[in-house]
């Protein structure tokens, strides 16, 4: 008898607490749901003005193909967006993007997978601890000072080996843009190969491997998703550079594939056309969009490539 | 535990070793520090040729650092310091002047986890010789399968060459990496537990591999299983904080121990 | 049956050992390539720009006198930038 009743007053007492609880809860619920909800309208401004950049970049440069026709456009070689009878071929553009890049990626895609190689498996752990962030700077300085490094250092040295070389030229902001992303691709690389486990150097050392064996032929393809990841990413930080081709490259719309003449990326374009004074509604401040665009898609093609890619090389360890 | 249980059943018609055998490794008051860690002390060890050598002892007695300290694997940690020498067939490996490299292709390493590299079957296999100068299609698909068949695993993936090693068992893959070991003919088989990641019957096999390579190789295996040191090998050394207690025949070491803290450690009675 | 020759695997070891010895220079020679710009780069910037920065300079606004310009109102554009990127 006694302990039934006791039974049955303790269950009272687990459903006081039980029913407080719930009380407080409500209130507690209410914070739980708040902090999401916060975070989401957070994330969701960032997704509407990509959105927002999007619609705009979309619905003006279908404007624009209203004039020019849209085979004109990607089709034309000739650029002249400010002659009497413009015409608005982006081929020039779409050229001069990728030479530079392609320029960009000789220079930084070897070296920056040597230093990657030396700093993850030759160098001591102080040496890499020094040298690794020395090399980041080079990542950090403002692209404007590249430019004038491009322009007024290296321009001239080229022309002193090599005397056909324009005063602007594709050539010397295309090395300088690969100078750039040199501690990108080192960096990433060194990520990717410093991840591949110490297990693996081990198994080939152990069969009288030297270190360029183990290297080359365990750990960069075990971390080749991630080296490839780290190149393309390079590239589209070079289709997206800016300041450095604009400066050291002039704006000369040439179609060429001489890398000693200036040409003219998407981006400068943007820049010249957004800098000049390009009134609101014509032609020509619509075609901006439409590079703008044509650029879009390019990095976005790009960003799409490295996810797949780093996807598709992944090796199981 | 019966002493009888795990004494090897015909060893009785041995002579005596040390006398009748070549001695592969000898070491000589060898000493080694991580940092100042000692790790290693005063070991003087001789290893005989195509004997099975065991080395047992507790957790953390330098076991590993011991069998990597013979193909100079230690090196890899930067903070290593050794004194005293190592004799290689008379040969002092200790000296800078002596190639890793070399010494490695002698002195063969399969590790406690299996680490086959993340490429197909054949690749791993044939990742020693082609490294080594051998690539010659055929001679290589000849030596694939001879390692294979020697490491009793040719008939489980002679159908699957072309995959990667990495959808093999835990077994399958440690036996691959001991292919991958034989690929280069070695002399030496330094082998550091390396069934303590295997199922029973894995371990069996493996166990079944190091009695037929000792035929052509000399192996020294560690293992924390003191059965599987008393059914597979000739002598065994009894390691302790860094330090050899007691170095015999095996038989001798498990029925008869000189050391009060050997037959504590092999009867179960440590620490 | 032996495959592997030992003589064979001697010699090539002695150009497998040069090969890495090498090329670890090299791999070292492109780590250092990146600094070595960075350092022409701020010796560059330094030894042309430092002798027009003063006071003055980094005080006054923006002018068509070369002689009276500073970047007074580029500094505080950037502070200005700075802020508002960090929120
Ligand atoms: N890389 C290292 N750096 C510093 N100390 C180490 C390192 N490796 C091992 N040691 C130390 O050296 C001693 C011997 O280690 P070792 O790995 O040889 O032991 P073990 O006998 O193989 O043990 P286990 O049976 O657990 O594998 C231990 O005290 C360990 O802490
Ligand atoms: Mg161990």
């Amino acid at each position: 008898m006694t302990s039934n009743s006791e039974a049955r007053k303790s269950t009272v007492s687990v459903r006081e607490m039980i029913e407080k609880k719930k009380a407080t809860k409500i209130l507690s619920k209410f914070k739980e749901k708040l902090v999401p909800m916060t975070l989401f309208l957070f994330a969701m401004v960032s997704i509407l003005t990509t959105f927002g950049i999007i619609y705009t970049l979309f619905s003006e440069t279908v404007e624009f193909f209203k004039r020019v026709p849209i085979t004109d456009f990607f089709t034309g070689t000739v650029l002249r967006p400010l002659s009497q009878n413009p015409e608005f071929g982006v081929l020039p553009l779409i050229n001069g993007t990728l030479i530079s890049s392609i320029i960009a990626m000789l220079v930084a895609g070897p070296i920056g997978l040597m230093a990657a190689v030396y700093l993850s498996e030759y160098a001591s752990d102080r040496v890499r601890r020094v040298l690794k962030p020395l090399l980041e700077i080079l990542a950090g300085i403002p692209t404007v000072v590249y430019g004038f490094f491009a322009f007024t250092f290296v321009t001239p040295i080229i022309r002193s080996v090599w005397p056909d070389v324009d005063a602007t030229n594709i050539l010397s902001p295309g090395i300088v843009m690969g100078i750039m992303i040199i501690p990108m691709v080192a960096s990433l690389s060194e990520d990717a190969m410093s991840s591949v486990p110490k297990s693996m150097r081990e198994g080939a050392f152990a069969l009288g491997a030297t270190p360029l064996e183990s290297t080359f032929k365990v750990v960069i393809p075990a971390a080749l998703s991630g080296i490839i990841a780290s190149f393309i990413l390079g590239i589209s930080r070079a289709i997206g550079e800016t300041m450095i081709v604009t400066i050291a490259s002039g704006s000369s719309k040439n179609f060429t594939f001489d890398v000693t003449e200036s040409m003219q990326t998407m981006t400068a374009y943007i820049v010249e056309v957004a800098g000049g004074d390009a009134p609101a509604g014509s032609t020509i401040y619509f075609s901006l969009y439409a590079v703008a665009m044509t650029l879009f898609v390019f990095t976005l093609l790009m960003n799409l490539l490295a996810r797949y890619v780093s996807r598709k090389f992944r090796e199981e360890y | 535990m019966s002493l009888t249980m795990i004494k090897k059943p015909e060893t009785s018609n041995r002579t005596i070793p040390n006398t009748s055998k070549n001695i592969v490794f000898d070491t000589d008051d060898l000493n080694l520090w991580y940092g100042d860690t000692h790790a290693l002390k005063n070991i003087n060890l001789s290893i005989n040729e195509k004997e099975v050598t065991a080395i047992i002892g507790p957790s953390g007695c330098g076991k590993s650092t011991f069998i990597k300290t013979l193909n100079r694997m230690v090196e890899m940690v930067p903070s290593v310091r050794t004194s005293g020498d190592i004799k290689y067939n008379e040969k002092s490996i200790l000296e800078k002047s002596f190639r890793v490299e070399e010494l490695r292709t002698r002195v063969g390493m399969v590790f406690q986890k299996p680490n086959p590299f993340p490429k197909s079957i054949y690749e791993n296999v044939a990742y020693g010789p082609k490294i080594h100068g051998i690539r010659n299609k055929k001679v290589l698909d000849e030596i694939v399968e001879k390692s294979l068949r020697d490491a009793f695993i040719w008939d489980e993936v002679k159908d699957r060459l072309k995959e990667n090693a990495y959808g093999l068992s835990g077994g399958q893959q440690q036996r691959l990496c001991i292919a991958r070991t034989l690929a280069i003919e070695p002399d030496v088989l330094l082998m550091d537990e390396p069934t303590s990641a295997l199922d029973p019957i894995s371990t069996l096999k493996v166990e079944e591999l190091v009695q037929k390579l000792k035929e052509d190789y000399s192996i020294v295996i560690v293992t924390h299983n003191m059965q599987q040191a008393a059914r597979i090998s000739d002598q065994t050394a009894f390691f302790l904080n860094g330090e050899v207690v007691e170095f015999d025949e095996t038989e001798k070491l498990f029925s008869n121990p000189s050391d009060q803290r050997t037959e504590d450690y092999i009867t179960g009675r440590f620490g | 049956m032996k495959y592997m020759d030992i003589n064979q695997v001697q010699k090539k070891m002695n150009t497998r050992i040069i090969k890495n010895n090498i090329l670890k220079y090299i791999f070292f020679i492109a780590t250092t390539f990146g600094l070595i710009v960075l350092a022409v780069l701020l010796l560059r910037v330094i030894t042309q720009g430092i002798g027009f920065i003063d006071i003055n300079f980094l005080t006054s606004k923006l002018s068509t006198d070369a002689n009276r310009a500073g970047i007074m109102g580029a500094i505080l554009g950037t502070c200005g930038l700075w802020l508002l990127s960090f929120q």
